[in-house]
């Protein structure tokens, strides 16, 4: 944030967009989390952080702000979800001492493996590549180079290509297909590339046609 | 010549100006993948002029026409001007590719992301940014008043211009009038290239006490509208009753686009290259 507006500017601002994500409209919901995200993706929201408490008492704060995006990831609406799954990686990408924001975005994001279109899971591809490298999306960098969780991720989405259901199957691939892309130069990428190749070197002669392409 | 045929009413005369506005357009699939994409840059380098002199030109030409009434009128039909600025975008964008082998040739990540520099080494800049400026912002303004495709594609060609540098969002800092009133049109496209454009501008060319009134604004306006839906969340009969949904959608946008700082205008996101991609898809068409 380059040019400093005052911290209270930033909190009354990210309250109002916490409040217009339970709109139901998507233009709104869908759009206020593009601006979540961004303002997510250049530093830690300046919020307070989770609050100790069970109860939702209805305030802003980082752990009631990421469940009510990760809430619309149930969103029929493609527009709502691909916003909100971006706006969830962004979120990782500027807050980089929250391991348990970290891991609560990848395993949502890693849920949605059942969601049948296959546009969206480009989006969730780049949103793991942010949860688990920190890898930002303008600069094309990555800003974590923890070994822990990106294995981890890595193995999960290699075990769904392996053994899951189609559907699954074509997400993961997907996915897996993003974070080579945006995460290849990571050393725990560059370990299992071996492996990748063959994975994709397989997925050429698969029924399917979208796992072809 | 091309520019005003492509609205002729006899359509093989609109067709063969069409032509000649994208020669490089010639497979049904457009720009959609990579390979067709890369030989469209490559086509395009060499198909269209520098945009340097197309703003001077068509900027020269426009004023040539105003003073001839009998033109007034044609000249400032909504589907010119469209035609118009996607010449210009054209131009413009072909400007950032090089002279190199294919291998080599910019994806669209690049392409829009590349700072741009409009002028030729042997033209002046600022005159070139300023015919250049005023071409697409009076399109946009005849667009307020006309078809919601120009108002989309004005929209977008003033994102395009401010994002190339701190100098052409300056030129625009004195038009936020003009913006929110973009930031309530109709058309989605146009309120999201015209709130980026406006972050852009908020973020490098007003002064600090502007951008804040200008957040406080656009706060306001969300606060508003929170109040407005009552008590129940997901209510959107009272909040559309009592303040416009568009004007809502306008200012969240704008909030983002505010916290995006120096340098912004080299940095495109992955998702934002495939709304451009998107959108150029159906320009093109």
């Amino acid at each position: 944030m380059n040019k400093d507006l005052g911290r209270e500017l930033y909190v009354t601002g990210l309250t109002q967009l916490y409040l217009l994500l339970s709109i139901k409209n998507n233009t709104i919901s869908s759009s206020a989390c593009d601006s979540i995200g961004t303002v997510g993706l250049h530093g830690p929201l300046p919020i307070p952080d989770a609050v100790a408490t069970e109860s939702d008492d209805g305030s802003c704060n980082k752990t009631s702000l990421l469940n009510a995006i990760l809430k619309l990831f149930a969103s029929t609406e493609n527009q709502v979800v691909e916003a909100a799954v971006l706006a969830a990686g962004k979120l990782c990408v500027g807050e980089p001492s929250s391991e348990h924001y970290q891991a609560t975005v990848i395993e949502a994001l890693l849920k949605l493996a059942k969601n049948k279109r296959q546009e969206l899971h480009f989006s969730v591809g780049d949103a793991l590549a942010m949860a688990c490298a920190r890898w930002h999306p303008e600069s094309r960098q990555m800003l974590s180079m923890e070994l822990q969780p990106f294995q981890s991720v890595i193995e999960r989405v290699i075990a769904v290509i392996e053994s899951g259901g189609p559907v699954e199957r074509s997400a993961a691939s997907t996915w897996l297909l993003s974070l080579t892309k945006n995460t290849g130069s990571h050393v725990a990428m560059q370990a299992t590339l071996p492996q990748v190749q063959t994975i994709f070197t397989q997925l050429l002669a698969d029924p399917d046609g979208t796992m072809r392409e | 010549m091309c520019l005003l045929a492509s609205q002729d009413t006899k359509s093989e005369v609109a067709d063969v100006a069409r032509k000649g506005l994208q020669p490089y357009i010639h497979t049904d699939d457009g720009i959609d993948n990579v390979l067709s994409h890369q030989a469209a840059i490559r086509t395009a380098a060499a198909a269209y002029p520098a945009v340097s002199s197309m703003a001077l030109c068509v900027f020269q030409e426009l004023q040539e026409l105003k003073r001839r009434p009998s033109e007034k009128e044609r000249m400032f039909d909504g589907p010119v001007f469209d035609a118009m600025v996607k010449f210009l975008l054209r131009c413009k964008n072909r400007e950032v590719v090089p002279d190199a082998p294919v291998e080599s040739m910019p994806l669209l990540t690049d392409l829009v992301s590349a700072p741009i520099q409009i002028s030729e080494p042997e033209q002046d800049l600022d005159e070139v940014e300023e015919r250049y400026a005023e071409l697409i912002y009076t399109a946009a303004s005849c667009s307020t008043v006309g078809s919601a495709e120009l108002q989309a594609t004005a929209s977008f060609a003033i994102w395009d211009f401010v994002k190339s540098s701190r100098s052409a969002a300056v030129r625009f800092a004195s038009k936020l009038a003009f913006f929110k009133q973009l930031l309530q049109a109709p058309r989605l496209e146009t309120r999201e290239w015209a709130s980026k454009a406006l972050g852009l501008i908020a973020a490098e060319a007003l002064e600090l006490e502007a951008t804040r009134e200008l957040a406080h604004e656009f706060i306001e306006i969300l606060a508003h509208a929170r109040s407005a839906s009552g008590a129940q969340p997901g209510s959107m009969v009272s909040l559309a009753a009592a303040v416009s949904v568009n004007s809502v959608h306008g200012a969240i946008a704008v909030l983002g686009g505010m916290t995006e700082g120096e340098g912004v205008r080299v940095r495109v996101t992955a998702s934002l290259t495939r709304r451009v991609q998107r959108y150029w898809r159906r320009a093109s068409r």
